[in-house]
């Protein structure tokens, strides 16, 4: 299923088209920090995060069975070659008596050429 | 015979239920398969710590994965883990998760899992998956 209750596209006037999944989610930005563009969803049941890249094209997308499988989250057009890009995950609780605990189950990683290297000892 | 003149400075489309993500996600799929290079990380059988840079608060648990913490007693902002080598040229990542915890945080503050590359050009340019959980401000 590719389609989202509820969910609003938009194209801000740098071109990028995103989609607002959830009534609750923080809305997407644009940054300032102006170099980061971000995507937030709630989902307490997501399953899987995705990101795509091909050629200047980045595609985010997350898998959850309260959307019936994968849906798109975001793409964006990058103006920047398709350079190196460092792939960081992390989990912040808000506030001082937050928590959050997340299990990591599995990662595949297809990329063009070359192949993943241990790190020097 | 007059005429009429109109420049179009935005479009915002808004509707119940859109249906732009399938073939983009088969388009995806496609391209994906002509990608060269493939790892599958199971984290469940390793820590795989060899190609992982990992916060002390991401601790793998056999038989489960890597299970990824974060209070908000923390001294630290985050609990982060970053892939050792940078991604080149076109790739694809998938990331297979359960959310265990998710607390409410405090008003103003969010909780969340990104899932981000940052680029190497001079501005660290950052592109964000999250999953967020947001209150509002009381």
């Amino acid at each position: 299923m590719d389609t989202v209750p509820g969910a609003v596209l938009f194209q801000d006037p740098s071109g990028i088209s995103r989609l607002v999944v959830h009534r609750q989610c923080m809305s997407a930005r644009t940054g300032k920090d102006e170099t980061t563009e971000s995507h937030a969803v709630v989902l307490k049941t997501l399953t899987r995060l995705r990101i795509a890249r091909r050629g200047q094209t980045i595609t985010m997308i997350a898998s959850s069975p309260e959307y019936s499988g994968e849906f798109v989250l975001a793409r964006f057009q990058q103006s920047l070659p398709p350079l190196p890009a460092k792939l960081n995950i992390f989990a912040r609780a808000g506030g001082r008596d937050a928590e959050i605990s997340i299990l990591l189950k599995k990662m595949w990683i297809c990329q063009q050429s070359a192949e993943l290297k241990p790190k020097d000892p | 015979m007059p005429g009429a003149s109109v420049v179009w400075t935005a479009l915002e489309i808004r509707a119940e239920r859109i249906s732009n993500g399938k073939q983009v996600i088969a388009e995806l799929a496609r391209s994906r398969a002509e990608l060269e290079a493939s790892s599958e990380l199971n984290f469940s059988t390793s820590s795989f710590d060899e190609l992982l840079v990992r916060n002390p608060n991401v601790k793998w648990v056999a038989g489960s994965g890597l299970r990824m913490q974060h209070s908000g007693q923390s001294p630290d902002s985050s609990t982060p883990m970053t892939l050792n080598e940078p991604l080149r040229g076109d790739f694809d990542v998938s990331l297979d998760l359960e959310i265990e915890t998710i607390t409410k945080p405090v008003g103003g503050e969010s909780s969340f899992l990104a899932f981000q590359i940052s680029l190497q050009d001079p501005e660290w340019t950052r592109y964000q998956a999250q999953s967020c959980f947001k209150t509002p401000v009381e």
